[in-house]
């Protein structure tokens, strides 16, 4: 598989339904996976077609929507560490979702693939892009 | 407790916020360079070392 937007979030944009992913008050959250756990599939909408969690969910911050501040259309956002993820198969896989508390009602965002990272029981911080299309872009 | 500025997200804990954490916490986070604030003391390169040792970064 390849990174890519779920389209049922896509939809959800074009009909506006999902508010400004930026603002403070929305919470937008990471999931690291493993692909031997997740498959994606563009039927999936919620979190709740998520694999439990394998360490908390990071909360993104600092979250833009023009890269930069160049780069329209891009979301960029501070990098994201999960802390004492522990040791086991490697993680190879994400996904992002604007967390509403209910993973039935968790709009999922994005999936990445195409990194692979052994869990040693010590800390994994996900470095975003710096450029286009940073974390992802519409 | 101390007050730091989170650079990363860490957890619950948001980018760009403040939070008031335990000095421990918070002496992790600003070594790690997840989080701006003043340390409770000075650490050693090794005790840094140490700290840091299992971390991992994933460029994406």
């Amino acid at each position: 598989m390849a990174s890519q937007h779920y389209n049922l979030a896509l939809q959800e944009f074009w009909k506006a339904t999902l508010g400004d992913i930026t603002a403070a008050g929305t919470t937008v959250k990471c999931r690291l996976m493993r692909t031997s756990a997740y498959t994606i599939s563009q039927s999936h909408q919620f979190a709740s077609s998520l694999p439990a969690a394998l360490v908390t969910d990071v909360t993104l911050g600092t979250k833009t929507a023009n890269g930069a501040g160049t780069d329209p259309g891009c979301l960029d956002a501070a990098d994201a560490t999960f802390t004492a993820v522990p040791s086991g198969a490697a993680i190879d896989c994400l996904a992002v979702f604007k967390d509403t508390g209910t993973p039935a009602t968790s709009n999922l965002l994005f999936y990445i693939d195409g990194f692979t990272v052994t869990p040693n029981g010590g800390d994994i911080t996900i470095q975003w892009q710096n450029s286009n299309p940073f974390m992802a872009k519409l | 407790m101390t007050t730091v500025t989170m650079v990363n997200s860490v957890g619950e804990y948001v980018a760009g916020e403040q939070y008031d954490l335990d000095m421990e916490l918070a002496d992790q986070f600003i070594l790690k360079g997840y989080a701006l604030g003043e340390m409770s003391r000075t650490f050693t390169e090794e005790e840094h070392a140490t700290l840091i040792a299992l971390d991992q970064g994933v460029e994406l």
